[in-house]
């Protein structure tokens, strides 16, 4: 196992349940977890697991000099990828008329998704708005469906969601969503971005404000 | 006399039935029509449907909840196996039986029996269908509500459920039935098979299900506060276009998420010394398929193809340039300035074929051409024409050596 495990943590992918479910489940083994680590640690990487326990990934032991640079390019990656995964995770919460936030292992129905945005000028506007996000957003026919495609094309190149039923054109969100959800905590809680009061129960209500 | 027994009878009239029942059951009623008439009558005299509001009818609770559990229905609030009034029941059934005994009434006895035995297997079965229910319910995580609200109600309504049914499986005197039920071998056996022996996991399933449902209560607190989280956040971003998040790579303790290992490019190369490895790789080997580039032209079989030699076009050289070339070559090794007609006239052999302007216009142009890179003196004997002002007559050209 530790030979499957490795490669793909070594090449930056992030081992979940809905990308890789039985190295996920082996990893739930302590002595592998520790396999695992012992051999990381000799290039000075170590296995972290999300908040949640949703993800396993490779990150340094210690962020020293030698590591600032890597580090400066995930702080860039994750400026590049923050405004389009809130706004993807708000137009699936939107679209399936929900206030449940998305979790990791959770399905993606895109057929249904296409729907509702078809149908709803708002929701439509809101997928308009992913191309003033940067190119790679951008479809090249002004249909729902290419520019909905092209978002959903670039999240999966981004490791958020994969393609996991194709037959019934469904998605899963990835374990990485966790790592997300760590990363805005943190900045919500660092950067003094007020938090909002609790709701109404009623979805209807609050999406009326 | 037939031979089909009651539930066959029941069970061929219900098939006849089959369309009117399944509409009735997808669309939660039934509105009596010419076509559908005959099969709702049918339906009510056998008790299976009653009437609803304006000429329409439902199926029977007892019906539609046989059909829930045996189609694994989603419920939003599935009825719950009154599974306490089944125990209840059989209490007083086996109370009944032993009075019976006692009497000696022998065929109320048996009745008894027959009863009892249905009882034990109308709780092992509840039991089992309630497992069935909740294990759906928790599989999905309430997945027929959408809201964090109403997921979080139905989990309180299941847990308050499972957590009833927990108590009455630990508390229930099951030692007494045991004990009364002892002098009928065939009763006994039914109770400790079916009910007495399964009680043990029937309660470490439900205690397992109550501990998800307690977790997802946990959880659902969690799940909102991530929505609240996520709908904050984007608030915050809708607000302000410009923000970004600050550098926090560059603080002196940076966030366990900005140490995510860098992504190497990993590729591995088969050691092709390795003997182990000859047959994986001698296999490899021939599945590779040839390359489309390459393009293999067989002569056909039974046929002698002449080889072709390969055809070399020679392009004459026009008559003026050789005696233009000619011309030129001699002047250029000459000391004395050579008259261009003269050497028309002395060499018929090259000039024949041009006349004699077409020769001197020629020597012009070769000159102005390659003055510069030719090793010659040129000259033009010439005089202004007397009408067309701006045009001179050439008479002849001279040329010699460069420098002369």
């Amino acid at each position: 196992m530790l030979d499957q495990v490795v490669p793909k943590l070594l090449e930056g992918e992030f081992i979940c349940e809905a990308t890789a479910p039985s190295l996920f489940r082996a990893l739930a083994d302590e002595a592998l977890r520790s396999e695992v680590d012992a051999f990381l640690g000799k290039i000075k990487r170590r296995l972290t697991i999300t908040p949640n326990g949703q993800a396993y990934y490779a990150s340094w032991v210690k962020v020293g000099k030698e590591q600032r640079a890597e580090a400066k390019r995930v702080m860039v990656s994750i400026k590049q990828t923050i405004r389009p995964v809130i706004q993807f995770i708000e137009l699936c919460m939107d679209s399936l008329k929900t206030d449940v936030a998305p979790s990791p292992g959770d399905r993606i129905d895109y057929p249904a998704i296409l729907k509702s945005v078809t149908e709803n000028p708002h929701l439509l506007e809101k997928l308009r708005e992913f191309a003033t996000l940067g190119k790679e957003f951008a479809a090249n026919e002004a249909s729902s469906n290419a520019m909905l495609g092209k978002v959903f094309q670039q999240l999966e190149k981004a490791g958020y969601i994969v393609f996991a039923y194709p037959e019934q054109e469904a998605w899963r969100f990835t374990g990485k969503l966790d790592y997300y959800y760590q990363v805005i905590t943190f900045l919500m809680e660092n950067e003094g971005i007020q938090q909002q009061d609790e709701k109404d129960d009623d979805p209807e209500t609050g999406r009326l404000f | 006399m037939s031979n089909h027994t009651a539930v066959e009878i029941l069970l061929s009239r219900l098939f006849k039935c089959a369309g009117t029942v399944s509409t009735t059951y997808y669309n939660t009623r039934v509105v009596k029509t010419d076509e559908n008439a005959s099969n709702i009558e049918l339906l009510r005299q056998i008790r299976l449907l009653s009437p609803d509001i304006r000429d329409t009818f439902q199926l029977r609770s007892s019906f539609r909840q046989f059909l829930n559990t045996a189609l694994s229905t989603e419920r939003l609030f599935a009825i719950g196996a009154n599974v306490g009034g089944y125990f209840a029941r059989l209490e007083k059934l086996v109370a009944e039986h032993s009075l019976a005994i006692q009497d000696g009434r022998d065929v109320a006895a048996e009745q008894y029996e027959m009863e009892i035995r249905e009882a034990i297997s109308d709780i092992a079965d509840s039991i089992d269908d309630e497992l069935t229910i909740l294990h759906a319910m928790v599989a999905t995580k309430f997945a027929a509500v959408s809201t964090i609200a109403e997921k979080r109600r139905q989990n309180l309504h299941y847990q308050d459920r499972t957590s009833k049914l927990v108590n009455l499986l630990e508390n229930f005197h099951f030692a007494d039935f045991s004990d009364q039920l002892s002098g009928n071998e065939d009763l006994a056996l039914s109770f400790h098979a079916l009910l007495e022996d399964r009680i043990p996991t029937f309660r470490e399933k439900l205690k397992a299900v109550l501990q998800q449902l307690q977790q997802y209560l946990f959880e659902f607190r969690k799940i909102e506060d991530q929505a609240r989280l996520v709908r904050s956040f984007a608030l915050h971003l809708n607000r302000n276009p410009d923000w970004t998040p600050k550098n926090w790579d560059e603080t002196a303790t940076p966030p366990e998420w900005v140490g995510l290992a860098a992504p190497m490019e990993l590729a591995n190369h088969p050691d092709v010394a390795q003997p182990d490895s000859e047959d994986v790789l001698r296999e490899i080997a021939a599945n590779i398929p040839a390359s489309a580039d390459m393009r293999i032209e067989r002569r056909p079989a039974g046929q002698l193809v002449e080889e072709t030699t390969e055809t070399v076009v020679v392009v004459a050289q026009s008559p003026l340039k050789k005696a233009v070339r000619a011309f030129f070559m001699e002047a250029a090794e000459s000391p004395e300035w050579i008259s261009a007609r003269r050497w028309w006239i002395e060499h018929p052999s090259m000039t024949s074929s041009i006349g004699e302007d077409v020769w001197l216009l020629r020597l012009v142009s070769e000159d102005e051409r390659e003055r510069r890179t030719g090793s010659w003196s040129f000259r033009r004997v010439e005089h202004v024409h007397s009408v067309f002002d701006g045009n001179v007559l050439i008479h002849d050209v001279l040329a010699a050596r460069k420098g002369l």
